[in-house]
């Protein structure tokens, strides 16, 4: 949530609002929102601050908190500023003021106290454990305890306890302003003396935090452009690719009498820089605007959907109906969309009367949330610089060749002669009745790829059942609680094998390779509820205390791929399957992994250079046959052999590419799986070319 | 023919306080998973072929207490198994995993008593269909599959492998649990209601062509 107020300057010059500024104006409730620029064009004296022997302070908690999480909370003398932030509540009071101190530094002289836990500085984030409510008390450093102020702050809501689903990855909204409240969301540890962010390089101040995401402030001096983050929490460091925009109004003539008129301009900063790519929208209003204030100016509008351009809307509110008149209407909706080349307005102002007259002005984007782009690994080792989406950079200066040779050879996947990578999870290996992946493994090998087969060693963790037959009798079975605690030590080890086959396997890809593969079988689940559920999970046959997730897997294997390599193929031989080919499409175009966005086409995020191909044996809403299982296999298994009989004939030695074998199996994607989803790369696709099939999206080709 | 694969753990005996008539050991399924060479049953490929049509995780079944694989549960597979806790020997066994009635992962002398409890009153007349063991089974006459489990909103079809048997002829019906059933095209159906909670149990009847009549129960599988 943003706000700031300007005073109107010549054209030619650019607004800077100083800090305090912004402060004032969001005391009007409709700026306490994120992403959402308020400018208030004042043409009257500007607000004197009042001083008294008591000054406004409050204590800002998030909301989305459960019973024994850590989270973070602060103290503020803007609490008004958080009071219509819908994700934290706030607890509003007074202190003593300082002689010569500013809102800035006041706290700096104050310290506080939870319950009767220690004394803590009073202008830094305090952690907590939730508890049914949050007592806290405010004083001045050195002074008495019970001269501050202190309050009790409700953390938990009645009735059933709240489902926050936890994220597992770093995201946040597209656009910044400058000195605004921000909020990202990620998998926080909700310490925020833990937690460090910046932007740009600048620290940013945390004010709240809890497991599901933080609010901060952005420093008020970033400038319009892009705006790099970095997350560093739980020895876990991920960045961020947003942009700063900034808005600015003018007018020609600040003074009017009556009957007289003057230009006022608006223009929007800073969008110019805002990559093609991030132009999609959401499907929702942004999570701390209101609808209403949408729907009051552009009755019909509908947010853009993921696979919809995204856009900016501006609207502008003459809030001096009395006094001035604003050309086109006193409201006022405009819609800006990528590659426009001009993001401003220019309209008049007439007065009615002569005196003072105030106009809004809101800019709400309508553009999907940014992920956290590759980890630093894979960023260092294969990338030369950091982008979003991560682009492919050219090899280092290669050896002077002949003008022919050298196009060529910039023209070629950079991960060429890099190898291939194989990992597959095999939950059905030794599992009467079902197909296992024992031999596309082989296959794998003999082809040359480099495979991690993983086939755990799963036991059921017994349960006890109660079983009734028609009322005769029943049959109730206790297992022994060491005989599920034997399992479930001896499960963590085998799910640690396969999670450890994972880390292998990305990091491999991170390196490098030209062609990366990914193949699971075993018991798939469908979509469920939450944002791990996402995309469903892979699991043994039975009850085993753990579960592989889908969107997790893919995510993770994207990242690692994305733009490290010529061409990326996943398969899943199991019930529901076309979620992965559903996930895969939309990391490749979106870059996100919830299973709930429709397609998009959005080239630049394809992960492979010359193709992304991902199949499955069944669709995302169904189950499907054993025997499917059986005979899909050889769609893989087919173009295995053919590359494995192409090897045989070559000279000993590494052979030389898998571009045949990539393209047979982006070719079988497109065409015989149940479900399946092809790509060209994010080089080759030109014009797109998108397979699509078994999960309620039509091919693009 | 050996039949005493195990898995590696072994369960602790059941409660047996309350048991009585049937025996389902319900849930899950009678793979051989944690075994380093799998056992499998007789013709398996030819089996497996017949059920390669079914939904994913469909598998046979067999009846609890039905040592010999003859239809019955009489006295004639007690005898079986006593034969069998007195080491005296596994001939005349094709389904060790019938003998497993405690669902323990072992056959002792707990088995027989539970056995023998249920003949007390006489042959079983509706024997308890099972997926789940960690013994192995010979499938000589398997007639019907299923699969092992579902998650709440989730599906257990129920295919007729004996050609004798139809959805036309031959009928399944709820006893218990948050379900309904479905006759869908050569199978049923059973629907798990989305609000089942994870680890209730479902029971249905199947009742076959000739009279015979069957109970299977199986478990709602925890959602993570």
């Amino acid at each position: 949530m943003i706000g700031f107020t300007a005073n109107l300057r010549p054209p030619t010059r650019e607004v800077k609002m100083p800090a305090s500024t912004g402060r004032r104006c969001s005391l009007k409730s409709k700026l306490a929102l994120p992403f959402l620029f308020w400018l208030l064009l004042v043409f009257s004296a500007g607000a004197s601050a009042q001083k008294g022997p008591l000054v406004d302070v409050g204590v800002i908690v998030p909301r989305d908190v459960i019973t024994g999480e850590t989270v973070s909370g602060s103290v503020v003398t803007n609490p008004n500023d958080y009071a219509n932030i819908a994700g934290m509540r706030v607890a509003k009071g007074q202190l003593p003021g300082m002689p010569g101190a500013t809102p800035a530094n006041l706290l700096s002289n104050f310290s506080l106290r939870m319950a009767d836990g220690a004394v803590l500085p009073a202008d830094r984030p305090f952690r907590f454990t939730v508890e049914k409510d949050l007592a806290i008390r405010v004083f001045r450093t050195g002074g008495r305890e019970d001269e501050g102020w202190s309050t009790r702050i409700p953390l938990l809501t009645e009735g059933a306890p709240p489902a926050f689903p936890l994220t597992m990855v770093f995201s946040m909204p597209p656009l910044n302003l400058a000195g605004a409240l921000q909020r990202i969301h990620g998998p926080f540890s909700g310490d925020s003396n833990r937690t460090i962010i910046s932007v740009n390089g600048v620290p940013v101040r945390l004010l709240a935090e809890s497991p599901r995401g933080v609010y901060c402030l952005i420093p008020s001096d970033l400038p319009p452009g892009p705006a790099d983050w970095t997350i560093h929490d739980q020895e876990r460091t991920a960045r961020i690719r947003t942009w700063v925009l900034a808005l600015q109004m003018s007018a020609d003539r600040l003074k009017l009498m009556k009957g007289e008129s003057t230009a006022f301009h608006v223009f929007i900063k800073g969008v110019d820089t805002i990559p093609q790519e991030a132009w999609f929208g959401s499907g929702e209003v942004p999570e701390f605007v209101d609808p209403a204030l949408i729907r009051t100016f552009l009755p019909a509008f509908n947010p853009p959907t993921p696979s919809q351009p995204g856009v900016l809307v501006l609207t502008l509110e003459n809030m001096s109906t009395g006094t001035v008149i604003m050309s086109g209407g006193d409201r006022l909706a405009f819609t800006f969309g990528y590659g426009q080349g001009k993001y401003e307005h220019h309209g008049t102002i007439t007065a009615k009367r002569a005196g003072s007259f105030n106009i809004d002005g809101t800019l709400i984007p309508f553009l999907h949330d940014q992920p956290e782009l590759a980890s630093d690994h894979s960023m260092t080792v294969a990338n030369d610089k950091v982008e979003n989406p991560p682009v492919h950079t050219p090899s280092p200066t290669p050896t002077p060749v002949s003008s022919t040779e050298k196009k060529k050879k910039e023209e070629d996947c950079p991960q060429r002669g890099r190898g291939c990578v194989a990992l597959v999870i095999d939950f059905s290996h030794n599992v009467t009745w079902e197909f296992d992946m024992e031999s596309l493994s082989k296959k794998l090998t003999a082809a040359g790829c480099d495979t991690d087969y993983v086939a755990p060693d799963l036991q059921e963790i017994p349960l006890p059942h109660t079983y009734g037959i028609q009322g005769v009798a029943s049959y109730t079975t206790t297992p022994d609680p060491k005989d599920q605690e034997a399992a479930r030590t001896h499960n963590d080890a085998e799910w640690k094998k396969i999670k450890d086959a994972i880390a292998q396997h990305q990091e491999k890809v991170a390196r490098g390779v030209e062609l990366a593969i990914e193949i699971v079988n075993g018991h798939g689940a469908g979509k469920g509820n939450t944002e791990t559920l996402a995309c469903g999970n892979w699991e043994w046959h039975e009850y085993t205390g753990d579960y592989l997730y889908r969107s997790r897997f893919h995510e993770g294997n994207y990242r690692a791929a994305n733009k490290n390599v010529c061409g990326w193929f996943t398969s899943d031989f199991s019930c529901y399957g076309g979620l992965t080919p559903k996930v895969v499409d939309e990391l490749n175009n979106l870059t996100t992994a919830t299973c709930s966005q429709a397609s998009a086409i959005a080239c630049p995020n394809h992960a492979g250079w010359e193709a992304d191909s991902s199949t499955s044996t069944a669709t995302n809403t169904e189950t499907c046959s054993n025997g499917s299982i059986g005979w899909q296999k050889s769609y893989i298994g087919d173009p295995l052999d053919a590359e494995t009989d192409r090897r045989k004939g070559l000279p000993a030695g590494p052979a030389s590419n898998y571009s045949g074998l990539i393209d047979a199996l982006r070719s079988k994607a497109g065409e015989s799986s149940t479900s399946r989803y092809a790509d060209r790369g994010y080089a080759k696709d030109k014009p797109p070319a998108h397979a699509r099939g078994g999960y309620g999206e039509e091919s693009n080709k | 023919m050996s039949m005493l694969y195990k898995r590696k753990k072994a369960l602790m005996p059941a409660d047996y306080q309350a048991i009585a008539a049937l025996i389902c050991a319900v849930a899950v399924s009678f793979s051989a998973a944690a075994a380093a060479q799998k056992k499998l049953p007789p013709d398996y490929e030819k089996k497996r072929e017949a059920i390669r049509s079914f939904e994913s995780g469909v598998v046979p079944l067999f009846a609890m207490g039905d040592l010999n694989e003859d239809g019955k549960v009489d006295q004639e597979d007690l005898k079986l198994l006593r034969a069998y806790v007195a080491h005296a020997g596994a001939a005349g066994i094709s389904c060790l995993a019938a003998a497993d009635l405690d669902d323990n992962g072992a056959i002792s002398a707990k088995d027989v008593a539970v056995l023998e409890q249920i003949l007390a009153r006489g042959a079983v007349q509706a024997p308890a269909l099972s997926t789940h063991s960690r013994l192995v089974c010979d499938f000589k006459n398997y007639f019907i599959a299923a699969r092992p489990q579902a998650r709440a909103g989730g599906t257990v079809p129920i295919h007729f492998l004996d050609p004798r048997f139809t959805t036309q002829n031959s009928s399944v019906a709820l006893i218990a649990g948050p379900a309904t059933v479905a006759k869908e095209s050569g199978a049923y159906v059973v629907q798990v209601a989305k609000n089942a909670p994870g680890g209730s149990i479902i029971t249905v009847s199947i009742t076959l062509a000739n009279s015979q009549k069957y109970f299977y129960s199986f478990s709602v599988a925890p959602t993570p």
